[in-house]
């Protein structure tokens, strides 16, 4: 597998910021309470990671695109994806300022691109057969935040060789691992640049005690620049697997002008298992959270799944079944022939199939409610 | 420029970060230092030829060095090809903090200067009206730019600096009386150029002045009209180059050189600290002494 050399140990890194706010936590409300939980099951690594489950998984799926680095050398650069019509995903590091136990890179080799493997992808988005489609880059990673000078190169880089990049979206949680790193080095390539790009910044919040007010600070800070902030959170047990927890969240995001996205059931990856519900159970409490009343229709997220072949939001209809094997049938709208023809690299995976219509079908291995 | 921070950054993310691995504990590294200055949560860097053994390393220190001095080290350690390098990329992207870009009120700009985006003009500088200044490029304080000069993209403008100033050239007329020669050429200046304090680049005669990307001008250097430094080429401080001098690619020039008028310094040569180059340099070669004479071929 490209990009797992790794020998899958995700090792415990918790933040200085975190570690701190988890001993306020312990000692204010104590061990068992829920905002001490929820952060102690996204950080504290334990050994339930290491029973062996059906989740077997060391990637969510498999989109790495070949690129030879622009010194016509043979080397293939990693950290860039492509599954999508419009956007191309780029990885400047693997480094995070904390791990999430969850992570669905969790098994990714760590690496950080060096400046002449970004220009190479920069001058790759901007190519030709690229340019009457890509439209769109998704930075993420790692954190793109924690290396704001990587990042500020490849801004600008795209802005010299892809004038086809109109919105660049920034995948980051360092403003809850670690808000002090969020600073004017950040900030200057949005006001250098947002004339010339329409830059969103993704996070993931999973439960409303991440909201600390020095959190709020900074999302306000990218906020006040006229940088939408949107939320793609996921489903994990014990942590927001109940509608009290959904409803507090949301209508929190809703509070500091944090866009709701997508809801992720939780990836069935190694050492994930423990994390994750029934699909049926994310739809019921869905259902629950967002058609009672209890709050706005304006932070309602989009329940999804990420599947072997990319993400796949749950509709009526796209459920087609459950087999023995505790897998779900998932009906998809992408075409296998737009597929290949984004990315040649890419593979099929055997969890997936083609329909009488040339959709792409695929498994997805469901949890449990235990 | 930059405002030092201090983040709590684990040894292992720097080790992460350089595409290396960590030997040793993992511990908060807060601030960079120089060797011989190094403390506790501190990181640093070991150049060849450094002792080791003459220093006092603390327990919870990191040191980036290549790997044949990795066996003195007994604490937490990262190998790399270039230590300094690594080092240096290491403190630019975690533990420096930039500054807003801004036009300074005390600024005087000619209405007719074509300014780009993200261009920053400190206190009392004075911008001529045939002057053009590149995408991101910074100018610090009492800067004079004047004549016709285009500089680029990402270039640093050092305080006290002048670009373009009339050229100091005359002509001895029948009676005996200095004639000056007018200054109607062009400076260009590439990108990612770096002019130091008090530095004079003369306003070119005729033919025009280039400086090319990545040329690093250190502190109090004149550059008289005419002159061509090419790419990446460092001329450090005290220098002095008399009209249409040429300085080659990658050439090195130490301080306080002087050079007289129409020389060639080849390409990736190096002229010694003090030199009075009288006469034209070889590409790759090291040259000395007041006259400078050729000490040896460069590796």
């Amino acid at each position: 597998m490209a990009g797992l050399t790794n020998k899958g140990d995700f090792s415990e890194k918790i933040s200085p910021f975190l570690r701190n706010k988890m001993e306020i936590l312990k000692k204010e409300q104590g061990e068992s309470s829920e905002a001490y939980q929820a952060l102690f099951l996204q950080y504290v690594k334990q050994e339930v990671e290491l029973d062996q489950k059906a989740e077997s998984n060391r990637r969510h799926w498999e989109a790495d695109m070949k690129l030879e680095i622009a010194d016509n050398t043979t080397n293939i650069i990693h950290g860039v994806e492509r599954l999508y019509r419009q956007s191309v995903v780029i990885e400047p590091t693997m480094i995070c300022a904390a791990h999430c136990r969850y992570c669905l890179r969790a098994n990714y080799d760590i690496f950080t691109l060096t400046e002449t493997e970004i220009k190479s992808i920069a001058i790759y988005c901007g190519n030709k057969s690229l340019s009457h489609e890509v439209s769109e880059v998704l930075i993420t990673g790692g954190d793109p935040f924690i290396v704001p000078q990587k990042l500020r190169f490849l801004v600008e880089s795209l802005i010299e060789f892809a004038p086809n990049i109109k919105r660049v979206r920034i995948g980051t949680r360092v403003p809850l691992h670690d808000p002090d790193r969020l600073d004017n080095n950040i900030f200057e390539i949005f006001k250098r640049h947002r004339s010339r790009i329409t830059f969103e910044v993704a996070t993931q919040i999973n439960h409303a005690t991440e909201l600390f007010p020095e959190v709020i600070d900074k999302f306000q800070m990218i906020r006040d620049l006229g940088i939408t902030v949107y939320s793609q959170n996921v489903l994990l047990k014990g942590v927001n697997d109940n509608v009290n927890a959904l409803v507090d969240l949301y209508s929190k995001l809703r509070d500091i002008g944090i866009e709701a996205h997508y809801l992720f059931h939780s990836v069935p990856m190694r050492g994930m298992h423990h994390f994750r519900t029934t699909v049926k159970k994310g739809l019921d409490l869905s259902r629950q959270f967002i058609n009672s009343g209890m709050i706005s229709g304006r932070v309602k997220p989009m329940y999804a799944l990420m599947t072997d072949i990319g993400k796949i939001t749950l509709y009526e209809g796209t459920i087609l079944g459950k087999n023995n094997n505790n897998q779900i049938l998932v009906q998809s709208t992408y075409r296998y022939e737009d597929r290949m023809k984004w990315n040649p690299d890419w593979k099929i995976p055997e969890t997936a199939s083609i329909d009488e219509n040339g959709l792409l079908r695929v498994l997805y291995l469901d949890g449990n409610d235990e | 420029m930059f405002k030092l921070k201090k983040p709590e950054i684990y040894a292992s993310e720097i080790a992460e970060f350089i595409n290396s691995n960590l030997n040793g504990p993992d511990f908060i590294i807060r601030e960079p230092a120089f060797i011989r200055h190094i403390k506790e949560n501190m990181f640093s860097f070991l150049s060849e030829g450094e002792d080791i053994n003459m220093m006092d390393i603390p327990t919870h220190a990191l040191i980036i060095c290549t790997s044949s001095i990795e066996t003195g080290l007994h604490g937490s350690f990262i190998i790399s090809k270039n230590p300094k390098l690594d080092f240096i990329r290491v403190v630019n992207e975690f533990y420096i903090e930039i500054e807003s870009y801004k036009i300074s009120k005390s600024a005087i700009i000619h209405p007719g200067a074509i300014i780009a985006p993200n261009v920053s003009i400190g206190e009392h500088c004075v911008i001529g009206s045939d002057t053009v200044i590149g995408d991101n490029t910074q100018i610090l304080n009492n800067v004079v730019i004047g004549g016709r000069v285009e500089i680029g993209n990402n270039c640093l403008i050092k305080d006290n600096s002048t670009i373009g100033s009339e050229g100091y050239d005359f002509v001895i007329d029948e009676d005996g009386f200095p004639i000056h020669y007018p200054h109607i050429g062009k400076i260009f200046i590439g990108n990612n150029v770096w002019i130091g304090s008090n530095t004079a680049i003369e306003s070119a005669a005729i033919n025009d002045t280039l400086i090319m990307d990545h040329v690093k001008i250190d502190d109090l250097v004149q550059i008289g009209s005419g002159c061509i430094i090419e790419n990446g080429c460092m001329i450090t401080a005290g220098n002095i180059l008399s009209r249409n001098v040429i300085v080659k690619q990658d050439a090195w020039l130490a301080p306080n050189v002087t050079i007289i008028e129409n020389i060639i310094v080849g390409k990736n040569s190096f002229v010694g600290a003090g030199s009075v180059v009288i006469k034209d340099v070889a590409d790759s070669i090291i040259v000395v002494g007041n006259p400078a004479r050729f000490l040896r071929n460069k590796n």
